[in-house]
């Protein structure tokens, strides 16, 4: 199977709100990026994949089945971390363990047990008295335990400090080294996708605005800082979006090596996923 | 869905002990004469009630329902674990209230006759059940906090009718129906109960397949 | 093996595998036959992108410097010294430009850069 997740034109529509025309792959053996501002649609997308909401149009195929036929048989390999959805207060780490052997097929205990060691969880206490830190590890691990093919996580590291990110990080890169395994991550902390991501999916307003492999787009992007002057010499093929203030401008550009080229004078700099997303909102603002 | 019968169970875990206690409690108390031994009964029927909108308010404070549709137990299992658990709740109350009937009759048999008493448990048991297959497609469409007042008034309508028709009888265990009436209610109530049950379930399906999580 | 990777300074990340790798196997402290890490283990341990450390060593067995072997993994091909020395050569090149143009830049002449290098290889 080439793909973990195909999708193809879906659009949804919320009154206001309105995803259009998505479309992108997540290939097996890769972790993939779904980036966007607040109420981009990255949430609304991944409601879709899951059937947590019906979709206006389109298609989507999960682990090789249909997404809606399909459903039941894809979800016992689909290990889900959402966001704001945490174990009850009342429940202790293993009563987890005792609810979801019931509800996934390949539920692992041992490597629960294992993993709930790993990331220092407490067997004695209570959800209520996790730190928001903790409830992340508790639903990541049962996400895990559930030996899925496919890891579909949902703003899953906001609110969590750089050390913990840094071991979550860790166990999904472990993860993905199996071919067979595939992550869809949306987050709008661009900082760890910039380390895992093998390729991003920028959702703006409800549409594609960037897709590709995460180092080909940071190496041919290329963050421009120059005087008034100088980006007036600069063919605006080049230019993604600028932002102007009183001393100088800075610009995305893309084709690097090929601006290098043809403006050696003018220093362009790498840039990161957040100037991508920053620039290309502007670029379609000045638009 | 098994899963999340489980679930509603360890959820609940203190809660159900608070339950036993207070039903041992008051098993001592109608052994003491305080209280009227038809409490243990009436009991069954609270239980019956707030069971099921407690483990929806539960779900909606860990915003679970977006998290299990997501798993394989889907909307589907969801709904048929929030149907079993309730039944089951019900009929454990309505067990222990059994048991413990029995018990303080064979302490103070002048309490009462086993079988009108066990016939009002049974009463209220399927009224209990009915009362659910109202509540609970409520709980489904409009989650715990919005029914929360819909479920009081049924309550408290339910519960106030029962006093009030015990007080015009002149007591809870007047309100047994004539013996002619008795071989025959058990079994429409039974049906009526059943029946509606089945098509709540039914109706919920219907409801939470629609619903956006 | 030591593969170093510099996030600043604006070289694509394959590049500076390939280069390393090139300078591995050129020094001989890779030695042909040898076996790679495997692209997955060396993106992990990197905590880089698959993409990108799958792209260094396609780019390494278009130029001949590895094969790969299906279901085996990666291996360092014989080497061809001619290839060596081209690549060495190449490099040699490369550097040579940047000097040159910074001499032209700086005013410097012909004959103070070959002095320069004179110089320089002799201390060698």
């Amino acid at each position: 199977m080439k793909n973990a997740i195909e999708i193809r034109h879906l659009t949804k529509e919320y009154g206001s709100f309105k995803l259009s025309d998505v479309t992108f792959d997540v290939p097996m053996g890769t972790v993939v990026g779904l980036i966007g501002e607040n109420g981009a649609g990255k949430s609304t997308t991944i409601k879709c994949i899951l059937n947590l909401v019906r979709p206006s149009g389109g298609e989507i195929v999960l682990l090789g089945r249909d997404s809606i036929a399909g459903e039941r048989e894809a979800k016992e390999e689909i290990g889900v971390v959402l966001d704001e959805s945490t174990f009850h207060d009342t429940l202790r780490a293993l009563d987890v363990g005792k609810i979801l052997r019931r509800v996934y097929k390949n539920w692992d205990q041992p490597f629960f047990e294992a993993l709930l060691k790993k990331f220092g969880l407490p067997h004695n206490k209570t959800v209520k008295d996790y730190s928001r830190g903790m409830k992340m590890k508790l639903s990541i691990a049962a996400a895990l335990s559930a030996r899925p093919r496919l890891l579909i996580l949902d703003e899953a590291t906001g609110g969590l400090d750089p050390v913990v990110r840094d071991e979550l990080l860790d166990e999904f890169l472990s993860f993905v080294q199996d071919e067979d395994h595939a992550i869809l991550i949306s987050s709008h902390i661009t900082s760890d996708l910039e380390k895992a991501a093998d390729y991003v999916v920028y959702l703006h307003k409800g549409a594609v605005a960037l897709q590709g492999a995460k180092d080909e787009l940071l190496e041919e992007h290329g963050r421009l800082v120059c005087g008034r002057s100088d980006l007036q010499k600069v063919d605006p093929a080049f230019l993604v979006g600028v932002r102007e203030n009183q001393f100088s401008c800075e610009a995305l550009v893309r084709r690097r090596e090929e601006f290098i080229r043809r403006y050696p004078e003018l220093s362009v700099e790498s840039v990161t996923l957040d100037d991508l997303m920053v620039f290309t909102t502007k670029g379609e603002m000045a638009s | 869905m098994t899963g999340m019968v489980c679930k509603d169970f360890l959820v609940q875990r203190k809660q159900l002990g608070y339950y036993i206690v207070f039903f041992l409690l008051y098993a001592v108390l109608a052994v003491m004469e305080i209280m009227p031994i038809g409490i243990l009964y009436t009991m069954t029927l609270l239980i019956g009630m707030i069971l099921p909108m407690s483990t929806f308010a539960y779900d909606d404070l860990a915003r679970w329902n977006k998290y299990a549709a997501a798993t394989p137990a889907s909307r589907q299992g969801v709904v048929a674990g929030k149907y079993v658990f309730t039944l089951l709740s019900v009929l454990m109350a309505a067990a222990l209230s059994a048991v413990l009937v029995i018990a303080v009759l064979a302490i103070k048999p002048e309490l009462g006759a086993v079988g009108e008493l066990l016939m009002g448990l049974a009463v209220c048991t399927l009224l209990a059940i009915l009362i659910d297959a109202v509540i609970l497609p409520l709980l489904i469409k409009f989650g715990a906090e919005k029914s929360r007042l819909i479920s009081i008034l049924l309550f408290m309508a339910v519960f106030g009718g029962v006093m009030l028709l015990g007080q015009l009888a002149g007591g809870l265990e007047k309100l047994l129906p004539p013996d002619w009436l008795l071989s025959a209610l058990p079994g429409l109530l039974a049906l009526l109960a059943i029946g509606s049950y089945g098509i709540s379930y039914f109706i919920a399906r219907g409801i939470f397949e629609k619903k956006e999580l | 093996m030591d593969i170093i990777i510099r996030n600043t300074g604006g070289v694509p990340i394959y590049d500076q595998i390939t280069r390393q790798i090139k300078g591995l196997i050129l020094r001989g402290e890779l030695k042909e036959g040898e076996a790679l890490p495997s692209m997955r283990l060396l993106a992990r341990e990197l905590r880089i992108s698959v993409i990108t450390t799958k792209r260094a060593y396609e780019e390494l067995e278009r130029e001949g410097f590895i094969t790969t072997v299906p279901g085996k993994g990666c291996f360092v091909a014989p080497q061809d010294p001619t290839l060596a020395r081209e690549e060495t050569l190449r490099r040699v090149e490369e550097h040579l430009s940047r000097a040159v143009e910074a001499a032209k830049v700086g005013g410097v002449t012909l004959g103070e850069l070959t002095d320069a290098l004179n110089i320089l290889y002799g201390d060698e």
